[in-house]
């Protein structure tokens, strides 16, 4: 089971959580979030499920996001590098990697709510694919605990960084993560 | 993971030290070991003090030196400061101490090599396809 999220045109009806975004450069659109074991629509991509709740407050995000049929392996040098920056960065209120597949990284969403876009800084991840400023309303996104660090490398395939549990070997299925938790799983 | 309380930037001892945990780091970080550490300097030093290191892994302040007296590790020869012991704790994923390290004296405290050997142990102890799993 993973967590997905897509930029839409309009509200989809299945998602588990939806909010508009505004931007400077066009007129803006949905981000919307799926939990499933495959894409819900073309473009979806798997995100650490703590970033989503229905009860999220609006926020500034850094929303990489690599250009269709564009992507990097996830281990690339230039990946880890930019998750080594965010670790020795300030803390933000949101963070994920973006993967599709077991190990493709095609972006990234980092996020601070309140109306202080300052706090997002330097979008370490804007090196790799072109970064949009967006405004998120209410309704989407949480808080992802700030990364322990040094650690870079996902906790299993199908889960994107910053992502910090293995699977629960002795359940069938694995662990699906609790959103607002750290559900049963081992701590590392 | 590693819980490494230390007495604060100020020390040339544990300036020392972070540069061997520094050296550590970049194995850490593919290693699914994380470490945190903590001491009595503000939230501001601790972060300046972060940034200065190049660190890339957690720091906590502990600035009200509530948990170093409730932890018992409060270094009654320094009434200047008041800081933490220089201690490290190696602790399995359900935070059980595996190993403790009292770094009063700079040669207390553990040696990354020591530290290698912990993780292996933790690690060889909690992962049941240590051994390469054959079909």
């Amino acid at each position: 089971m993973s967590c997905w999220l897509a930029v839409c045109d309009t509200t989809p009806r299945d998602a588990v959580a939806a909010a508009t975004f505004t931007a400077d450069d066009d007129a803006g659109g949905v981000l919307a979030a799926w939990d499933g074991h495959s894409a819900p629509v073309p473009g979806a991509v798997k995100v650490d499920p703590r970033c989503i709740d229905v009860n999220g407050e609006a926020a500034w995000v850094s929303l990489v996001l690599a250009a269709p049929g564009t992507w990097l392996l996830f281990d690339d040098i230039v990946v880890s590098h930019a998750i080594r920056a965010v670790l020795a960065g300030p803390p933000v209120d949101v963070v994920s990697t973006f993967v599709i597949g077991d190990d493709r990284f095609v972006g990234a969403l980092t996020a601070v709510h309140g109306d202080d876009r300052t706090r997002l800084g330097h979008d370490p991840f804007a090196a790799i694919f072109r970064a949009r400023l967006i405004r998120v309303g209410a309704g989407l996104l949480g808080r992802t605990p700030t990364p322990v660090g040094p650690m870079t490398q996902r906790y299993g395939a199908a889960n994107p960084w910053p992502w910090d549990r293995f699977p629960d070997p002795f359940t069938p299925d694995g662990v699906h993560p609790a959103r607002h938790g750290i559900g049963d799983a081992p701590l590392c | 993971m590693l819980l490494h309380f230390y007495r604060g930037w100020w020390c040339p001892k544990e300036q020392a030290y972070f540069r061997k945990l520094l050296r550590l780091q970049d194995e850490a970080e593919v290693a699914y070991t994380r470490f945190v550490s903590v001491s009595v300097d503000t939230p501001q030093e601790s972060a300046a003090f972060r940034a200065g290191l190049g660190a890339r892994w957690t720091f906590l302040s502990d600035q009200g030196r509530r948990w170093v007296h409730e932890l018992g590790l409060l270094e009654t020869t320094d009434s200047s400061h008041n800081p933490y012991v220089p201690t490290v704790f190696v602790l399995r994923p359900d935070l059980q101490i595996h190993a403790s390290f009292n770094g009063y004296w700079f040669w207390g405290r553990p040696t990354n090599e020591e530290l290698r050997q912990a993780f292996r142990e933790i690690t060889r102890s909690i992962r049941p396809d240590w051994h390469v799993p054959r079909k």
